[in-house]
């Protein structure tokens, strides 16, 4: 069975061989990695069943089906991923799948604030706050819709690298070390971009509880 | 007895479950993905070919420049003793990267007039009216009793005024141009730009945004922005203003206890930032066991969400009990309210 093999030098991938080979689901992810590098279609079919549920439920996490073309916020990430990757690569070890879910995380969060910046979570246009969520029990719909828009408008408005942090650890469950391997920051930068962002939220949150109270 | 107040954290709407998806859905998307992933593989081994190129481009003009800037330090000196060599006024640390000049004229200049430049880390009196010569790196305009124009690589045209002090600066951003006009006026027609293309006049109080416009900006104490085509936005300590053709902000006469007003407010606002900075440096040195409160509030959530409502509720408790001011508390003490709810509703 032909097959790939990979070397660690001083940090680098290296590429030994490389054979067409079909897709094997247990590819790991130096040997996907490594056929993505040479350009391999099998690699690209093994790079999204490794990783699509993580794109995905980063994706449907922050979205929460508000207008959401998943489709083409799927492609929209895979491209994301492959830009890093053409870019600078990853460094080893990976962990493919939280990767590429902290990467659609990114894009999710982009989508938030574009729309913020369009003025449609404000202006009720029909792409924030006025569909169904998925997830939710309809006969909370209502109310869940306004909290989920409250959350998303709220994160849009905090600092990008900060709103990653709180996505990351709030929303998709990673620990500290994660968030740090997974943003290229120390543990201890990770941790006070947590703890600032939270302060920022809350005191955000609290301050548009007072205006929706001013205006009652 | 009622439930003591609780304020959950506005995320967590967004923890709540997620409905299983059909499995056509994920089979039209996979299909649809894949290929698009396809074409985008079979083209990365170039792509990384060309980002390595890049950088390595990147590294030699980096080095080259860094070797003809301090070549230049040293060629300057050597020439000051001459007595037909440039005149150097100050030598400057290592700047951001320069604008790019097509053009600069000083039509009007005289015998007692002169334009001031700074290039590669020196500043030089502009011999020519012309513009001949013009170092490829100009990143300071000083212009003392004559009008300056200048043409950006961009396409935008900048009339300095006499006795102006322009800094020029390309952002890292691909297209975009920034002039920092430290003292005196500039007046700036700007073509329609591509969507990548910026262009925006800084001063020391505001930030002048354009897209394809023609206005002017002074500064004295304080900015005077007036639009005659196009829109334009001034970003400023108070927020941002959007101006029409006609429209200004920022020249009306201001009464003097005004002006005054304004600058205690902005030295408020300075010290309440620095103090609010201060503290959460503080904050965070402070607090030592931040990661630990997080690891617990992590696994309560995470049991939360699987189900395990006993052990969650355990967790949210430890962290209150241990860490009682810890900047966590509020949502844990959201999810033990939650879990105590839901371990109720179980128990009826």
């Amino acid at each position: 069975m032909p097959s790939i093999a990979v070397s660690q030098t001083q940090g680098q991938l290296r590429l030994l061989a490389v054979a067409r080979q079909p897709v094997r689901s247990a590819s790991s992810d130096e040997e996907i990695l490594a056929g993505l590098m040479a350009g391999e279609r099998w690699a690209a079919e093994a790079l999204y069943d490794r990783v699509h549920v993580a794109v995905r439920g980063s994706l449907r996490r922050i979205l929460r089906g508000q207008g959401a073309d998943y489709d083409d916020l799927m492609q929209a990430s895979f491209e994301r991923i492959l830009e890093v990757l053409s870019r600078r690569g990853l460094e080893s070890p990976y962990n493919l799948p939280a990767w590429a879910g902290a990467v659609s995380a990114r894009v999710a969060l982009d989508v938030l604030r574009r729309r913020v910046r369009e003025q449609r979570i404000f202006e009720g246009d029909g792409r924030l706050g006025s569909q169904p969520i998925e997830g939710v029990d309809p006969e909370r719909s209502v109310s869940a819709r306004s909290e989920v828009a409250r959350a998303q408008r709220l994160l849009s408005m905090l600092k990008p690298a900060q709103a990653e942090a709180l996505v990351l650890h709030d929303v998709l469950g990673h620990d500290l070390k994660a968030i740090a391997e997974l943003t290229g920051v120390s543990v201890a930068a990770a941790q006070s971009r947590l703890s600032r962002g939270r302060r920022e939220l809350m005191r955000r949150a609290g301050k548009t509880a007072q205006r929706g109270r001013d205006g009652a | 007895m009622s439930e003591p107040e609780t304020v959950e954290s506005p995320l967590s709407v967004l923890r709540e479950p997620l409905p299983a998806e059909s499995s056509e859905i994920e089979a039209a998307t996979r299909a649809r993905v894949l290929g698009a992933l396809h074409a985008g593989v079979e083209g990365l081994p170039l792509a990384r070919a060309r980002a390595r190129r890049r950088q390595r481009v990147a590294s030699v003009a980096g080095a080259t420049a860094l070797a003809a800037a301090a070549a230049l330090v040293i060629w300057i000196p050597a020439q000051q003793g001459a007595p037909s060599g440039p005149r150097v006024e100050a030598a400057a640390p290592a700047a951001p990267p320069a604008l790019r000049v097509q053009q600069l004229e000083a039509p009007g200049a005289e015998a007692d007039a002169a334009v001031w430049i700074d290039a590669a880390g020196a500043s030089h009196a502009l011999q020519t009216s012309s513009g001949a010569g013009l170092p490829a790196d100009l990143r300071e305009l000083r212009s003392e009793g004559t009008r300056v124009a200048l043409r950006t690589a961009g396409g935008a045209s900048v009339d300095l005024a006499p006795a102006s002090l322009l800094a020029l600066a390309a952002e890292s951003k691909v297209g975009a141009e920034v002039l920092k006009l430290q003292r005196g006026e500039v007046e700036c027609a700007v073509p329609p730009l591509g969507p990548a293309g910026r262009f925006s006049v800084h001063t020391p109080d505001a930030r002048v945004v354009v897209h394809g416009t023609r206005f002017r900006v002074g500064f004295d104490t304080r900015t005077c922005v007036r639009v005659s085509e196009g829109l334009v936005a001034v970003h400023h300590e108070r927020g941002v203003e959007r101006l029409r053709a006609g429209e200004q902000w920022g020249c009306e006469q201001e009464a003097p206890e005004r002006a005054e007003a304004d600058r205690t407010k902005r030295k408020t606002i300075r010290a309440r930032r620095a103090a609010e900075s201060r503290r959460a440096k503080q904050a965070v040195s402070a607090s030592g066991t931040l990661e630990a409160e997080n690891a617990l509030l992590r696994d309560a959530l995470l049991a939360e969400r699987s189900g395990e409502t006993a052990r969650s509720r355990r967790l949210f408790e430890a962290l209150l009990k241990r860490h009682p001011d810890s900047p966590l508390a509020t949502e844990a003490r959201a999810g033990l309210a939650r879990t105590r709810a839901v371990g109720e509703s179980g128990a009826r």
